[in-house]
């Protein structure tokens, strides 16, 4: 799966929320080769955080451990097949808060530190939600 | 009580904005599939579609299936291609929000033109832009009819190129089209040979690097890779003059940069030298 399915996943499991939180979205697209604003994530709104996504775990992890790249961004989305235990431990040890889309399921895995994504995913797109401190 | 038949047309798009634009604008139920392509519904009065889009930087494969044909008469890739049940193409759509400034139409061109030029491409071509946009660098509001492009030949077709009031939504506009050339299958009207002279024209008297059939364009940046808008214009200037019969361009050019041209894999520069083109 790529990060264009990723985000198109994801705008279409909150379509409700879309509007309401004035919600925009980078798309990979053509020829793109300027710089990304790095404090801007690839999804963003006016009451929701910066949201960077990837296609994969490993992406997401290199992104966050790049301190050149998203110095402000907290909030990651990605798509795994299924939950992995390291993968969630590695987002509680940094404090940043996941929404993971599972493939096997076409549902969402969230973890965070604050309600945010379990109040913009539709309730019937989500498969279970940690919330931790 | 029968029920009606879902006809289906597939989108296939450079990228995911104007499906995101349609989740947050309009009410048509999705769907998605397990090769990641998704669908809208649309019901008309007599009809129901079910519109299904495959977005190139999600599933290349697919994308490439249905479009391979297509592509392979330009240069470039238009946004939108739109394709019926039969695979046949209904229309061919290019957008773009930037200012009309300097040469921003003419470097798109590489995608549409010779897609309106073709005569295997029946459909329709539509160039969408802004009539008027500002040019930060100048700090000026332009105007898309002080182009002399447009003056020599996009006014004459409203066809081919639209240009929105700034209160016109270009995504609106999109779907509209879409939604036209889904209901009515439609055919381009030809260009005419009348319609090439007047462009040849204003080609010659206001290209500055195209002077007595010789283009002295930097066919390559500092840094070795192309100089799109200059390419964009040279594959213009050649399209132009192939389809008049004029005799081939002529470039001047380092023998560095001939070489890099004429080993270049670059859709837009093979193009260029299939219309013909000699080195000065």
């Amino acid at each position: 799966m790529k990060e264009t399915d990723v985000i198109l996943n994801f705008l279409e499991d909150c379509r409700d929320c879309l509007v309401k939180n004035n919600i925009v979205a980078e798309l990979p697209a053509g020829t793109w080769v300027g710089s990304k604003n790095r404090n801007n994530g690839d999804i963003r709104g006016e009451s929701i955080p910066s949201i960077e996504v990837k296609a994969t775990f490993n992406e997401a992890k290199k992104d966050f451990e790049n301190i050149n790249k998203n110095y402000h961004i907290k909030h990651y989305i990605y798509a795994s097949n299924n939950i992995k235990e390291h993968e969630i431990n590695f987002w509680k040890e940094n404090k940043v808060s996941v929404a993971i889309y599972l493939t096997s399921q076409d549902k969402w895995f969230i973890f965070e530190t604050e309600k945010m994504f379990i109040n913009i995913i539709n309730q019937n797109k989500i498969y279970y939600e940690i919330l931790g401190q | 009580m029968n029920k009606q038949k879902t006809e289906k047309f597939y989108l296939l798009c450079d990228s995911g904005d104007f499906y995101v634009w349609l989740l947050k604008h309009k009410n048509n139920p999705h769907k998605r599939y397990y090769d990641l392509s998704r669908s809208i519904n649309i019901k008309t009065s007599n009809k129901e579609i079910e519109l299904i889009f495959i977005h190139k930087h999600s599933n290349f494969e697919l994308y490439n299936q249905f479009t391979k044909k297509t592509l392979e008469k330009t240069a470039g890739t238009p946004d939108y291609i739109l394709y019926d049940e039969n695979h046949e193409e209904r229309l061919i759509i290019e957008d773009s929000n930037t200012a009309p400034v300097g040469n921003a139409l003419l470097q798109r061109l590489d995608k549409l033109f010779p897609l309106m030029a073709d005569p295997d491409i029946l459909c329709p071509i539509k160039y969408i832009q802004y009539e008027e946009g500002f040019d930060v660098s100048n700090n000026k509001l332009r105007n898309s009819k002080q182009s002399w492009f447009v003056k020599s030949f996009a006014s004459k077709r409203d066809d081919l190129f639209i240009f929105l009031k700034n209160e016109q939504n270009i995504y609106e506009k999109v779907y509209d089209l879409i939604v036209e050339h889904m209901l009515n299958k439609k055919q381009k009207i030809a260009i005419q040979t009348s319609e090439l002279e007047c462009l040849h024209f204003g080609i010659v008297k206001n290209i500055r690097s195209y002077k007595n059939n010789i283009f002295y364009g930097k066919l390559f940046k500092p840094n070795g890779t192309d100089a799109h808008p200059v390419l964009s214009t040279l594959l213009l200037i050649s399209e132009v003059a192939n389809l008049l019969n004029k005799e081939p361009i002529k470039i001047k050019c380092s023998a560095e940069h001939k070489q890099k041209f004429m080993k270049s894999d670059s859709k837009r520069i093979k193009k260029i030298i299939k219309n013909g083109v000699q080195f000065s």
